[in-house]
This record gives structure tokens, sequence and C-alpha cells, in this order.
């Protein structure tokens, strides 16, 4: 009801007040409880012709992405906008951007009770995203936002009902399709007053979301509501827990799966256990014709209503995170992963006086099994699949990492990896070869005194495929807590193309203040893919200047 | 309120709803009449033709003149089927080789130049360049991208002989490999237009060279060239372009209509009669047809032909 009460007193307030400054006086002792919070961020980068890379020039020489976000909380009620400003989009990012300027996300929600509601735009996940998840990855130019309303109700003790509908953003307009959804989430230890006290503790989920889109074509008959459901349990208790989700999707033909009728299924299993020092993940998932968009006509990372979890690590250093990243492959995937942490104390015999962690992760991907029905003129269910076969290889990556520190002043982090690439599935590239390549990364890092370090980075990926041997030097100096200045070379050392043997020499320095990071690169940016949580797009190219401004407030 | 939530949340539930399609396919692409007993006459559903008589008088009220194709009785004609995009920069090297190409092989190569791809033929949402969507109507070109697998773009097929897209540089070798063959039929078309209408008979006739155990479909396209509009070229954006052989309609269905059982000697007579979009030009028309192996593992076109929609 408060929010009805803020509402009802701003309303009533000029005329009951008995003058001018009475009524301005109420209306700020109910704004005055409110506050704005924000934040800005804008990248510009200005191009330059580059014949030895082969990056482009733009005609327009200076391009730019911005971004404002102001949120307004008063109590249980807060509203919001984001500016956006692409003008036009930085090379790389969806040409749809382009050209486009304006508010291009804003919400009002507020609290009452057991009732919450959204309306405008929202971001939403159900469980692990098998059946829905609409977010923003900036990086990406990623945006699948739902504008419509979103309603969460809290029906007893432990268990929430969701209902939402809405169209999803395609960067500044609409999807043709609309989406609905339902989810219930039941805390089994709430809801059940002889379960509070129990050590295990258990949340059960379920969902359904259907989005519709009119059928206009001639060639098939569609299905205009398409539904996907899913089900879920979460288990955790002390150090153990399990994590399992199913998902299933009615005949969904689309450009991605080639206008088929099968069905659609997702499966996703995951068990940890972690203790002091110690730490062990294995996941599993099996994604057969799991693609599904608000609209059947789109491709790309455009209008994606669901999210395949990647069972892939995110490496962070950029010859493994930007030559040969593992994109999911919607379409259908069975892939492994285990993910294991170990600290070695101090005082041991590899511990050290400092103690030495080391992480191990294997990840894999494969095609399912399909057989091929032939049936393109009848019933169009494209293929049959086993569920317990695997089919050609996606990826593989064997990756091991070693922090030490070795004085109080020095300390090390050492990687290798092993990476197996199928470009032709995963790039798209018909008959490219597919990659092994041998990783080796050495980050040092040197602390002078309490303000100023430096640190190094040497990275090699030998591979005999693609554009072969790449190595990466890093040398950056820090003066905390502001400043920092770096400089890094990629060189393709191994190309058997002599002219494409380049160095990419890029420079950098930046500058931190509070909430505001100030950053300039200058240099050659080599042409990669940049990949979150399996979700990719392809950079090109680039020479030129690039200015980092966020801030936050 | 929280009965009013609850009642809501609950309807929430009930609405999300799921079709469930049994056949894909729809019934019939179009009216199918049988006049003289050897032609099947397959009738756009748009003209409201709905008897033996009212096709009669449909073509016997107008003025048809006819053009009619070269003889490929004794050789095989093939198809280049090129994937391009006008966003994509590349592209205009893959429309410049098939000129060549063309200018040396003549009738016996056979462009059809598809616009798909979400990345290079989607049109751009706002702004004044690459606005219009040159993707054929009915998304069959996204199909054949998949099924054919064309990779990066600029790609393209000759006759489906090899089941994946090449470059351009491969586009002469795979057309010498097939050049030469005898043809297992020979298709004949002849096209029928009455001045300023919208719509075209399309007569095609199969004969059957060569005995065959396989089975075989016929697909039947409208392209139109010398379409002007904007297009991606290298590091330029050409407002100009002049696109050429752009595949406007798919006549007959995505994967065409199955033909008889191969006999030789044995002419199969089909009749089109299709309307078309009244922004195409007919003046730069054409009209493809093809025969390709319906079994989805090979989809080789066997024999083809083309010509222009009106003198």
């Amino acid at each position: 009801m408060k929010f009805f009460k803020v509402i009802f007193l701003l309303s009533l307030l000029p005329l009951i007040a008995t003058n001018k400054i009475q009524a301005q006086s109420a209306i700020d002792k109910v704004l005055n409880k409110g506050e704005i919070r924000g934040n800005f961020q804008i990248e510009a980068q200005y191009y330059v012709e580059d014949s030895i890379t082969g990056a482009q020039e733009v005609p327009e020489d200076l391009r730019s992405n911005a971004f404002l976000n102001l949120i307004y909380t008063n109590g249980d009620f807060s509203a919001g906008i984001r500016y956006e400003s692409y003008l036009n989009a930085l090379l790389g990012y969806p040409e749809g951007y382009n050209n486009n300027t304006g508010i291009a996300y804003r919400f009002a929600s507020f609290t009452q009770d057991k009732l919450s509601v959204t309306i405008g735009n929202f971001y939403e996940q159900f469980g692990n995203g098998l059946v829905l998840r609409t977010y923003e990855e900036r990086g990406l130019g990623y945006d699948n936002a739902l504008d419509g309303i979103r309603v969460k109700y809290k029906v007893a003790k432990g268990l929430t009902f969701t209902g939402l509908i809405g169209k999803q953003r395609i960067f500044f307009e609409l999807s043709e399709g609309i989406v609905r959804g339902f989810n219930a989430e039941l805390d089994l230890n709430s809801a059940f007053e002889s379960l509070k006290e129990s050590k295990t503790r258990v949340l059960l989920g379920a969902s359904v979301v259907s989005k519709f889109q009119p059928d206009q074509d001639s060639r098939f008959n569609l299905p205009e509501n398409v539904a996907t459901v899913g089900g879920r349990i979460n288990i955790h208790r002390g150090k153990f827990s399990v994590d399992a989700e199913y998902a299933y999707k009615a005949n969904d033909p689309s450009t991605d799966n080639g206008f088929i009728y099968k069905n659609g299924e997702a499966l996703f299993l995951q068990t940890a256990y972690s203790q002091k020092g110690f730490g062990l993940v294995l996941s599993a998932k099996r994604n057969d014709n799991m693609s599904f968009r608000s609209d059947r006509s789109e491709g790309l990372q455009n209008l994606l209503i669901n999210y395949l979890p990647a069972l892939t690590k995110q490496h962070t250093y950029n010859l493994l995170a930007t030559l040969y990243p593992y994109a999911v492959q919607l379409n259908g995937e069975v892939a492994f992963q285990a993910d294991l942490i170990y600290k070695f104390k101090k005082g041991t015999i590899l511990g050290g006086k400092y103690g030495m962690d080391i992480q191990i992760n294997y990840a894999t991907a494969n095609n399912i099994d399909t057989t091929i029905l032939n049936d393109e003129t009848g019933s169009r269910l494209g293929y049959e699949s086993d569920y317990f076969k695997i089919g050609e290889v996606y990826f593989k990556d064997f990756n091991a990492t070693l922090t030490k520190k070795f004085s109080s002043k020095t300390k090390g982090r050492f990687t290798y990896a092993n990476l197996v690439y199928n470009q032709d599935i995963i790039e798209g590239k018909p008959g490219a070869a597919t990659v092994f390549s041998n990783v080796g990364i050495a980050d040092i890092t040197y602390k002078f005194n309490r303000k100023s370090s430096i640190r190094t980075e040497a990275q090699f990926l030998i591979t005999d495929q693609d554009q072969g041997d790449w190595a990466t030097f890093l040398l950056e100096y820090s003066y905390a807590p502001h400043w920092f200045v770096a400089v890094i070379d990629q060189y393709n050392f191994g190309n058997d193309d002599s002219e494409k043997q380049i160095h990419y020499l890029n420079g950098s320095v930046g500058y931190n203040d509070k909430g505001t990071r100030i950053a300039l690169n200058v240099g050659r940016q080599r042409a990669g893919i940049f990949c979150v949580g399996g979700v990719c797009r392809v950079v090109p190219a680039s020479t030129g200047a690039y200015l980092s401004v966020t801030s936050s407030f | 309120m929280k009965k009013i939530s609850l009642i809501a949340l609950i309807i929430f539930a009930v609405i999300v709803g799921c079709d469930k399609i049994d056949d894909p396919i729809p019934a019939t692409l179009g009216t199918t009449f049988q006049l003289d007993g050897d032609t099947e006459f397959v009738v756009d559903t748009t003209l409201s033709i709905n008897s033996e008589t009212d096709l009669l008088d449909f073509i016997s009220n107008r003025d048809w003149d006819t053009v009619t194709s070269p003889d490929n009785s004794l050789l095989r004609f093939a198809v280049l089927e090129e994937f391009t995009g006008h966003t994509c920069n590349n592209c205009p090297d893959g429309a410049r080789r098939i000129e060549q190409l063309v200018g040396v092989y003549g009738d016996q190569l056979i462009p059809i130049a598809i616009h798909a791809s979400n990345q290079f033929a989607t049109p751009y949402p706002t702004g004044d360049k690459f606005r219009t969507d040159h993707r054929v109507e009915g998304g069959h070109g996204e199909i054949y991208l998949n099924a054919l697998n064309i990779g990066a773009l600029p790609q393209g097929i000759v006759s489906r002989s090899t089941r994946r897209g090449s470059q351009i540089n491969q586009w002469e070798p795979d057309f010498l490999a097939i050049k030469d063959d005898s043809p297992i039929a020979s298709l004949k078309i002849n096209s029928f237009y009455s001045g300023s209408d919208t719509l075209v008979r399309v007569q095609i006739e199969v004969e059957w060279l060569v005995a065959s155990t396989e089975t075989y479909n016929l697909q039947l396209h409208l392209l139109e060239s010398n379409i002007i509009d904007w297009q991606k070229d290298g590091a330029l954006d050409v407002p100009d372009y002049n696109h050429k052989h752009m595949l406007r309609k798919v006549v007959n269905g995505t994967y065409g209509k199955e033909l008889e059982p191969t006999e030789v000697g044995e002419i199969e007579k089909i009749q089109y009669i299709t309307t078309f979009n009244s922004d195409f030009k007919p003046e730069n028309m054409e009209v493809v047809a093809f025969v390709f192996n319906s079994d989805p593992s090979s989809y080789e076109i066997i024999q083809a032909n083309a010509v222009h929609l009106k003198k």
C-alpha cells in the first residue's frame, strides 16, 4: 500500500495545502525519501585504415557506444531508464544498432506486501535459463529484454509464482512474437515447518514459456504458439550440492533448425563438493534442437528466449579467450566439464612459505548423435537421436593453472591449455581444419612497494592449423590506486604466409578514481572472437585509438 | 487484491498455448487441372480459377507472347546457386565472376542469386541504406542455405553436385566437372506472357533420355535482374549497384513438385500459371526450371533451363 499512499499523497497535496509553500514542503518530504543512482559508460574508437592487418577505416572516422542508467528508488517503488547511443556502433557490434540513439530501456516497479509488479522493460530468468533468460551483455551487444508486464506473488511460505508477458527487444525495435511465461518456485524448507531445521535444503521449480508468432508462410503449416516446459531441483547439504534441470520444447520449425518439426529437449546436471582448500564441480549438459526465439526467422544472437549454459571455462588471457573460444551450439550438443580447485597449505612441500593454488579444468563438447530421416516432404521431423551416443567433436579444453606467491614481492600464475577446436562448426567455415593447439602462459607480478607494481605476461599458442603460432607479451605498470600504463604485443609468428606474420602492438594508459575509470588505448587490435557464457560475436581487426570512460554514482 | 493477483497468475499459466502440427506441408501450392489429357495445369489459388471452363476462358481471353528456351537434349545445363547479401563486402566479387562465366559458357550455366543469411541479407531497420529486403518471400533462401551447407559468403554451389557450398574460384572447376555429362533428361520451357499482367504461364516439358531408379523433383523459380539498390562492395557502400539474377519467387514450394518415375521417351508436361509482385519488372525477369534428385542426401540438379519471361 505504500506505493499507492505515495502517489495519492502527491496528487492531493496541491489541493489540500493552504498555500504553495506548504504544498511544496509536503512534496519535498516524500521526494526526499527517494534516491537516484546510476552509471555512465562511453566507448569511442577512432579508426584508421591498416593495409597490413586489413583493418578498415570507417567513413565517419570515429564511432562510439554510450550508455547512461538512471534508477530512482523511493521505498518500495522504483523506476528507471537506460539511454543508449550508437553513433555509429563500434565495428563488430550488430549493425542493427547503427545510427540509433534514445531511451532503449525503461521500467517502473513496486512491491506491496507479497505482490511485486514491473511494467516496461525487465530481465528475468527461470532456473538456469533453459526455458527463459533475458539479460544484457553489453560487450556482446546482446540485449533480449522483455517489454511488458511481470507479476511476482508469494503465494505461501516458500512458494513464489511469477507470471510475465511481453515482447523482446531487438536493437531499437520489438520482436514480432509475443512471449508469455509462468514460473513456480518452492523452497521446501521454508514451506514445511518440519523441514525448517533440516540440514538438507531443497528447492523445486517448474516453468512454462510460450511464444506466439503469426504463420504467414506459404511453404509450411507453422505452429503459431510454441511452448517450452521445464522442471528443476536443487539439493544442498553441507559441502555437497546437486542441481538438475530438464526442459522440453514442442515443435518449433525455424531458420535455426531448417524448419523441422522435431521436439526439442535439454538436460543440465551439476554436482559440487567444496570444503576449505578444495572444490570439485562436475557438470553435464545435453541439448537437442533447443534454439527458442520469439521470431522463427531470426539468427545470430537475436531474440533468443532461452539460454543454454556453456560448460567450458571462460578464459581471460587474450590468446585463450579470443582465438578459439567455444560458442554453444543451439541445434545440438553434448557437453561435460570437470573443475577442480586445490590449495596446497603453507608450510607443505609444494605449498612452501605462502601456499599454492592449483586449478584443473577439463571440458568437452560434441555433437549429438543424429540419424537423418529423409522426411522433408512428410512429417519433417528431420532426424532421430540416440540419447546416450555422441557425435563429432566440437571442442575440448584441458587446462591447468598454478598460482604461487614466491616472496612478499613476487607472485606468479602459470597456465597450460590443450585445445581442440572444430572451426568448421563453431565458426561456420565449411572445410576448415580442426585446430589442435597447446597454450602456455606465465603471468608474473612484482611489487616494488605498497603503491607501485609491475606485471608481465608471456603467452604462446602453438598450432599447425589455421593462422599458426601466436605469442603475446604484456608489460603493465600500476601506481595504486589511480594509474596504470601497459603495452601489449600480439605476434602471429607462425603464420605460413610471411606477410601475415604481423605484430599487433597496443599501448594503454588508465586512471581510476573512486567510481570513475578512464582508459585510452592506441594501436592495433587483431580480429578475434569475443564470448561470454558461450555466446559470441566476431570482432574485426582495427587500428586506431580507443577511449573508454565509465562512472557510477 | 491477493485473490485477484492469484487469479491473474493462474490465467497466465493457462493462456500459454502450444500448437501441435501433424501436417507440416500445406495440402496444395496451387489448384490442379487436367485439360487436354497430357498437360497438368497448376494454377495460383489467388487467380479465382475454379474449373476447367474458367481455365479455358482465362487462357483464350488473352493474347500470349511466347518465349522458348534453348534445346538441351544433348547438353547438361547447370545451375549456379550463388548465396549473397547486400551487406556482404565480398559478394560483388562473386557476381562479377558469374558474369565472366556466363560470358564464356552461355546458356549452359544458369545463375541464381539467392539473398540469404541473417548476417548479410537482413535489411537495416533504420537509416537510408540497405533498407530493402531482397530475401525471397517465404524464407526459402535460408532453407537452401542450411540444406546445401553454405558457409561464409560469398559461396555458391554448382548443380548441387557437391554437398557443400564452394568459394568463387571453385565454381568453374565444379562446372567443368559436369559440363560434358550426357543429360538424363531434356527440359524445355515455354513462357507465355500477356502484356501488362503480373502473371505468367510457364509450360515445362521433361523428357527422360536415360532410365534411372532415382526419384526427381521439378523446381520452378522466377528471377529478376537490373535491380538498382545498395550493395557493400569491398570498403564501399554502393548506392546504385546492379543486382542480377535475383531469386524473386519460388513458384512450386521449397523442394518443388515430385515427377513421375522415369521412363525413357516419356514426356511429362506441366504448366504453372503463377502471379508475381507488381514491383517486379517483367522485361527484367527470367523463368528458371530444373530437375533435381529428391533424395535429401543428394539434391543434385540433373538438368535445367532458363528463358526470359517476355520477349
